[in-house]
């Protein structure tokens, strides 16, 4: 058989299945009637390949889980520490306006939360404009921002918004193959989130203490996750300057090792015990210092 | 040789065009199937989701703060059939799995820990091999 005679069965092959395929297509722009057709189809397709896989997927905490942790143990909301909304007016490569994206994803998520709603929305509208810049300015549509200034009282509705459009800017940057973006944001945001935790450390309670402790695990996961996109230079720079954070984590103490208990309390799976992560005084020094240093790198102009 | 390039063009974009559908169809059915099964609880960021096939397997480790409950949602589409998942301590213990079928598991959890969530898809004997979007979905609430 020759080349050509292969690549001709190869593509007709493929134009068949991907006739196939096309009947069982994505409907979702279809609505009454053809709705039910729709859900039953849509995310399944002739398969494309016979070898099977084990997929791995990396995720880290997003900023509004860890805003949500760092005001109950009463740290006070201090707009002085958000980043300046000019950021979002500068020009820039993609990956500064991604850095600078995941910088305002943690300062609206730390408002939302704090129940800063006329801050919460500043940060929007930034997110807004550098989200046009990175090509997915569909993820925050004028509707969504008026649906969150008529509902600015209402801290519930902003975080959703707030959460809804990351998780959707997260999604359209991955599916448009622009991982290494994403991965920008979820590391942009975790520094910055780890920052506004660390700047009033005077009187801080050990509840406080702790769970700045406990952000060496979410620097592993954020890590792990900028680490599998790691053949973009904007991504080895991040893991660059990074190390000296990982490093000011050292005195961390994971404490005794201690198996986890299970219960299930209707239908709740209560997971107890496991190590208890602390750090002492000058170990969350050196994490504070370490972190504003990056951030304030970050959100400098480039 | 001209013919061969103008072949392995049109190939490539066929694969390029089945990548992107697929895609596509995976945001749409994570968007209508799964995101609702989180009801009340506030999504995590990361989107993860991929194309399966039966027999494929997928892991997802991330840190679950204390004090902090959460919703695991692993959304399926139903031609992969009875997809079973399961969670798993940072040492490699089972703490639960979906015997049931449940396609979500609520949990409480004391201390900050790194929690591992396993799936796996099981086999298929049909003729003809489907595959389909399979979502893990994190939400949060206090």
């Amino acid at each position: 058989m020759s080349i050509q005679s292969l690549f001709r069965k190869s593509l007709t092959f493929t134009i068949a299945v991907a006739a196939l395929s096309w009947g069982c297509g994505d409907s979702s722009t279809t609505n009454g009637a053809g709705d039910d057709h729709s859900a039953a189809t849509e995310g399944a397709t002739l398969a494309q390949r016979t070898k099977t896989l084990k997929k791995i997927f990396r995720a880290a905490p997003s900023p509004m889980e860890t805003a949500r942790i760092i005001q109950k143990e009463g740290l006070p909301f201090n707009a002085d520490y958000l980043c300046n909304l000019s950021l979002a007016d500068q020009d820039g490569m993609s990956t500064d306006h991604a850095i600078h994206l995941g910088l305002y994803g943690a300062d609206v998520s730390y408002a939302s939360i704090f129940q800063k709603n006329a801050e919460a929305l500043q940060y929007l509208e930034a997110v807004k404009t550098l989200s046009k810049e990175l090509g997915v300015g569909s993820i925050l549509s004028e509707d969504i921002i008026s649906r969150a200034e008529k509902n600015r009282a209402n801290r519930d509705t902003i975080v959703t918004i707030v959460s809804r459009a990351f998780f959707d800017l997260n999604q359209q940057l991955k599916s448009a193959g622009h991982e290494d973006l994403s991965g920008l944001v979820v590391a942009a945001g975790w520094v910055e989130g780890l920052y506004l935790a660390t700047r009033e450390l005077d009187g801080a309670t050990d509840g406080l203490k702790q769970r700045i402790a406990e952000q060496k695990l979410i620097l592993e996961d954020v890590l792990d996750l900028i680490d599998s996109y790691s053949d973009s230079p904007a991504i080895e720079s991040m893991i660059s300057q990074l190390q000296p954070v990982l490093i000011a984590f050292d005195g961390v103490d994971s404490g005794e090792e201690a198996a986890p208990t299970v219960d299930n309390q209707e239908g709740v799976i209560v997971i107890s015990g496991g190590n208890e992560l602390r750090a002492d005084d000058e170990t969350i020094s050196a994490i504070s210092e370490a972190i504003a240093l990056l951030r304030n790198n970050l959100a400098k102009a480039s | 040789m001209k013919a061969e390039m103008k072949y392995t063009i049109l190939l490539l974009a066929s694969f390029a065009f089945f990548a992107a559908e697929a895609s596509s169809q995976c945001r749409a059915f994570t968007k209508r199937n799964c995101l609702p099964i989180l009801e009340d609880y506030t999504q995590n960021d990361n989107y993860n989701a991929a194309v399966l096939i039966p027999g494929d397997a997928a892991e997802l480790d991330m840190a679950f703060y204390g004090g902090v409950n959460y919703r695991v949602v692993v959304c399926s589409h139903p031609v992969l059939g009875a997809v079973e998942f399961g969670l798993y301590d940072s040492q490699g213990n089972s703490i639960w799995r979906n015997t049931d079928g449940s396609d979500h598991v609520d949990l409480s959890i004391e201390n900050t820990q790194q929690l591992s969530i396993r799936i796996s898809v099981p086999q298929s004997d049909a003729a003809l091999i489907h595959e389909g979007c399979v979502s893990i979905m994190l939400g949060s609430k206090d």
